[in-house]
């Protein structure tokens, strides 16, 4: 899993590439820290080359997305690949992360 | 030990050696000069001892004439007495009568002969030139015989006797002793005393001339000591004389023998010289044969050692050979693969190789002889062994491994040694091998119970031509399948009689042991060719490597580390491509068995405690079971409060999604805590 991350404009885009499993969440812990320190502004999790998550990993975007409406910022996912989509069904998170 | 070392160890024992073998002759030598030196001197004793009883047989045999002389005379004495100047008669005949007696004397007691006053001794004597006879009487006031020695013995005496020795000062400095007789009347009353005086020269004369040694000499005493002989004035009064004396009582005389020291062991001396020479070149010879042989010895010494380092060396070199060889601990946790190799080199190393690794999901092998046996071959057995591992490491796909192989060893093969080598690549999760045989014995494909070789179209052997081309075949082993691979020291073992095991015999044994483990093929395998070959010696090197494609149990093990969840994707992926299933259910089920292994990874076991998961999968029914466990605290996760998915997402705890995607992606879950155990089955319906 590597998280590269990528401010363009106002935005800053974090692109997931690899499998956002157990072992990659507890890894890429640190890596998000950027993120979390620009909640105030627009983030974009692009999960194009990200086909899988597990709850680790949805965790991972929780802590984000928390962070954001703390600071008043936006978080939005983009290329949902159709495995990924299916656990953000199950976990109804389909309805709160905001789906670009 | 160095062995500069050991050869002065082994010349110190040598040395000790020689030097007692030279202590031993030299005491040898010692005694046996002693034994001579006491035999010289034993001899030299007897040799005096006869000498003087010679000499003293002589000196009885000399004066006992003079005095049966002498006792004839008496009678006449005795006749005569009535006539008083008949004496001097008496007297100048017996001067006469032997050239030794120098005088002689008849002289009477105190007016014995009142005619003839107080004194009457009638005496003849020899002159100087000894021809005239001098006779006269001699008894006087200044020769007062009354008083004389000889005169009151004879008066006294019964018998004749000697005096002892002198010298006659007066009549020339002759040495003289008297023999002295008793004169007796009619009525043996003592009247008078008959005394002669003998010469000793003769006597001198014969003893000054007895010599035994060069320069020994007899001298002649009287009893108290005065010398009537002496030594020669050549007599040496230097070094160590040995004394023989011997007493001639009746004559009041000793004769004494003087031998050197030096003449006595003069002949010992020369013998003892010679000895010594000889006893010198003796020890000069063992000393120089000790030294050749020990050289000798030490070029024996050091060509042994030679040997005895080589065969060290070569041990240590069979011990690095084998520890080339996979152990198969690395494919232990791939359930598919049932591998087992054996290499008994025919030397102590062998030119045979075999290996075989994981890389990736695939197993890469190989199997190669190289041309030769012993050092030269084991070294390029293992330049190939690190050439395989080096190149493979790269690609997979066995004819560039193949051909990058042969470059490297063509490069640079001056001795034009070449290898028979087949290698492949295998992918495990299906049972597909892609091979590649450079000139190599074909396996034996065991399948379905039936052994047969593999038909591999080979290529050029290895180290031949640089850039030869190599091609790479298929085939695809299905669970059950052996491929038995082999070097030609199987088929060309030899027994006694040079008979050969033979590619017929290695497959009939391969078809016996058709539906057996890898390890129990090669067991037998091997087992047969012992058997075949018997006590004969074994010709070539013997290599054999099986490796059997078997339907996994589908069980995977993993410790309670977050990062063994990186094992479970590859074997849910390699269960799902066994079973042939929908490959597109492979996320949801790798996402729930996910985390419920998540689960037991972090919570089942104490902080620091170690564990183990053990997730089995099974198809049955149209299901998919997913039992996982773990020897943990008992916990059931089910028990967990389901998620509130509808509340806001503020109110929702972070935690329990997990059980919650299981829950959502399997038909059916299931919990127990049996024989110690956390049981979660996981139920997915097709």
């Amino acid at each position: 899993m590597n998280i590269t991350i990528t401010e363009e404009g106002k935005q800053f885009i974090a692109t997931f590439d690899g499998r956002l499993d157990t072992v990659a969440a507890q890894q890429i812990e640190e890596t998000i820290t950027p993120l979390l320190e620009h909640a105030d502004k627009t983030i974009i999790l692009d999960c194009g080359k990200m086909p899988f998550i597990s709850s680790s990993g949805l965790r991972i975007f929780l802590k984000i997305r928390k962070e954001v409406a703390a600071k008043g910022g936006q978080m939005f996912l983009r290329n949902i690949n159709p495995d990924v989509m299916q656990v953000f069904k199950m976990t109804k998170l389909d309805g709160v992360f905001e789906i670009q | 030990m160095k062995a500069s070392s050991i050869k002065k160890e082994f010349a110190r024992k040598e040395l000790l050696k020689i030097l007692v073998a030279i202590s031993v002759l030299m005491l040898g030598c010692a005694i046996y000069y002693f034994y001579i030196r006491k035999d010289a001197l034993r001899s030299a004793e007897r040799r005096a001892e006869f000498t003087l009883k010679n000499t003293e047989r002589i000196i009885l045999v000399h004066l006992g004439r003079i005095e049966t002389t002498v006792n004839a005379i008496q009678p006449m004495v005795e006749y005569a007495l009535d006539d008083p100047d008949a004496m001097f008669d008496i007297a100048r005949n017996t001067v006469k009568s032997d050239p030794h007696i120098m005088g002689a004397g008849v002289a009477f007691k105190a007016y014995y002969f009142p005619e003839k006053g107080y004194w009457y001794e009638t005496y003849a004597g020899r002159q100087k030139n000894c021809d005239t006879l001098i006779s006269k009487q001699l008894g006087s006031k200044e020769h007062n015989y009354f008083q004389m020695d000889w005169f009151q013995k004879g008066m006294a005496s019964s018998k004749g006797f000697w005096s002892d020795p002198y010298y006659d000062n007066a009549g020339g400095k002759a040495r003289l002793i008297s023999y002295c007789l008793p004169v007796r009347d009619s009525t043996t009353n003592v009247v008078g005393v008959i005394c002669t005086d003998v010469t000793l020269d003769t006597l001198a004369s014969i003893i000054k001339n007895i010599k035994i040694y060069p320069n020994s000499y007899c001298t002649l005493t009287t009893l108290d000591g005065k010398l009537l002989v002496g030594p020669p004035a050549s007599a040496k009064h230097k070094g160590k004389f040995h004394i023989y004396p011997k007493v001639i009582k009746s004559k009041n005389l000793i004769v004494t023998l003087t031998i050197s020291d030096a003449d006595m062991y003069k002949r010992l001396r020369k013998s003892t010289l010679f000895f010594s020479l000889m006893a010198i070149t003796g020890i000069l010879s063992i000393v120089f044969i000790s030294y050749r042989s020990m050289q000798n010895l030490w070029k024996l010494n050091e060509v042994r050692m030679k040997e005895q380092h080589i065969e060290d060396e070569l041990a240590i070199a069979r011990n690095i050979q084998q520890s080339l060889l996979p152990s198969g601990q690395t494919i232990k946790s791939i359930k598919t693969l049932d591998i087992k190799g054996l290499q008994i080199p025919a030397k102590y190393v062998g030119g045979d190789l075999f290996d075989y690794y994981v890389r990736d999901n695939k197993l890469l092998f190989c199997i190669g002889d190289v041309s030769g046996k012993g050092v030269p071959a084991a070294l390029l057995m293992a330049i190939s062994h690190s050439l395989f591992r080096t190149i493979s490491a790269h690609d997979e796909r066995p004819d560039i491994i193949m051909e990058a192989l042969n470059n490297a060893i063509s490069e640079n093969n001056p001795d034009i040694m070449f290898i028979t080598m087949f290698l492949g690549v295998m992918d495990f999760t299906t049972g597909a091998i892609r091979y590649c045989n450079a000139g190599h014995n074909p396996p034996i494909l065991i399948q379905n119970g039936q052994a047969k070789y593999l038909d591999t179209d080979p290529s050029l052997l290895l180290g031949v031509e640089l850039s030869a081309k190599y091609t790479a075949h298929e085939l695809t082993l299905e669970p059950g399948d052996t491929l038995f691979l082999y070097t030609d020291g199987l088929t060309e073992a030899e027994n006694a009689r040079k008979e050969v095991f033979g590619d017929d015999q290695a497959l009939e044994t391969a078809t016996r042991f058709s539906s057996q483990t890898a390890e129990q093929q090669i067991e037998q395998m091997h087992q047969a060719v012992h058997v075949f070959v018997d006590h004969a010696e074994q010709s070539d090197d013997l290599t054999m490597l099986a490796i059997r494609y078997v339907r996994g149990d589908n069980t995977l093990v993993m410790e309670n580390r977050i990062q063994e969840l990186d094992k479970l994707e590859p074997f849910l992926n390699h269960f799902f491509k066994q079973e042939s299933l929908d490959m597109t259910l492979l996320p949801q089920l790798d996402l729930a068995l996910e985390e419920a292994a998540t689960n037991v990874i972090m919570y089942a076991y104490p902080e620091g405690e170690k564990g183990k998961a053990e997730l089995k999968m099974e198809l049955k029914d149209g299901q998919i079971l997913s039992i996982l466990s773990d020897s943990g605290t008992p916990f059931d996760p089910l028990q967990c409060p389901d998620v509130n998915l509808n509340v806001s997402l503020e109110e929702r705890k972070i935690g329990g999604l997990g059980i919650h995607l299981i829950k959502k992606i399997m038909n059916e879950v299931h919990y127990e805590y049996t024989d110690g155990k956390n049981v979660l089955t996981m139920t997915y319906k097709l």
